[in-house]
């Protein structure tokens, strides 16, 4: 029960959009609605693509230091082994990032962890509120058919009047 | 802004603490079944906040898990949602409530 009388309520604002990232929001918003609270997500700046119907979030593992670069096959010990790939590789390499990605996603698949589509699935069916910040699709030249219609569109003061009554607000 | 008047007495805990057993004939007969073995966080929440919405109130959800984390995570399920471990084991690996639908 929250401060207001009502459910608990949980308000997150998501603005990035690599795949590293996508995970908290998506898992918070899901899991938040399992434990009944009431939650709206804001996806503003490089979070709103989230949102779109072809998802294409990737991972960067270019100047991301604390990234373990790590394989998902072989022996347990080379599995293990995080690879030292210096800069000058992970941001000259042509195709890099997409090969990250697809290792980290085989990596999440193989410990069992949901993909984004399937959480944002579960956010859809628990009536979580997806909020997609209007002024970031004008910016970047988004347009709304290319969004899922789960989206809603909103500005500031849609998330912020959801957010005044919340008992946990996160920035991610 | 005045402080709040608070003439609403203090819930108390009523919530028991769910039996440890090894012993299987005393396993209560689940209403549904929950596989989660091979998941992650959060899918186990996550399936069982589904599955429990299919069965009757009083009715028994029965959930195996091979997530150590689905001990405290199950414990704080059932303590937001309401919804009672009656039973949990664990053992070769796996984790395994039995939780009944309360509201």
């Amino acid at each position: 029960m929250s401060a207001n009388g009502g459910p608990t309520r949980m308000a997150l604002i998501a603005s990035q959009g690599t795949l590293d990232w996508a995970y908290p929001p998506f898992i918070l918003a899901s899991t938040g609605a399992a434990l009944d609270m009431e939650v709206a997500v804001f996806f503003t700046f490089y979070g709103l693509p989230l949102l779109m119907k072809d998802l294409k979030a990737k991972v960067a593992p270019h100047a991301n230091p604390a990234m373990p670069m790590k394989m998902p096959f072989g022996p347990e010990g080379f599995q293990k082994f995080s690879w030292p790939i210096p800069n000058f590789i992970s941001g000259v390499v042509p195709g890099f990032e997409s090969f990250a990605t697809s290792m980290m996603k085989k990596t999440f698949e193989k410990k069992g962890v949901a993909t984004i589509e399937e959480l944002r699935e579960a956010c859809i069916e628990s009536d979580v509120r997806l909020i997609a910040c209007q002024m970031t699709m004008d910016v970047f030249g988004f347009d709304q058919k290319d969004f899922i219609e789960a989206a809603e569109l909103g500005g500031a003061a849609t998330f912020l009047e959801f957010a005044a009554d919340a008992d946990i607000t996160l920035f991610i | 802004m005045s402080e709040p008047v608070d003439t609403q007495p203090t819930p108390v805990e009523t919530a028991t603490e769910p039996i440890e057993t090894q012993d299987p004939s005393s396993d209560p007969t689940p209403a549904v079944e929950v596989d989660c073995r091979g998941m992650n966080c959060p899918l186990p929440i996550l399936k069982t906040k589904k599955a429990i919405g299919t069965i009757e109130i009083g009715q028994i959800l029965h959930l195996v898990a091979t997530d150590p984390g689905s001990i405290p995570d199950i414990a704080a399920f059932s303590r937001r949602t309401g919804h009672e471990i009656v039973q949990q084991r664990e053992g070769d690996g796996e984790y395994t409530f039995w939780l009944r639908r309360t509201k």
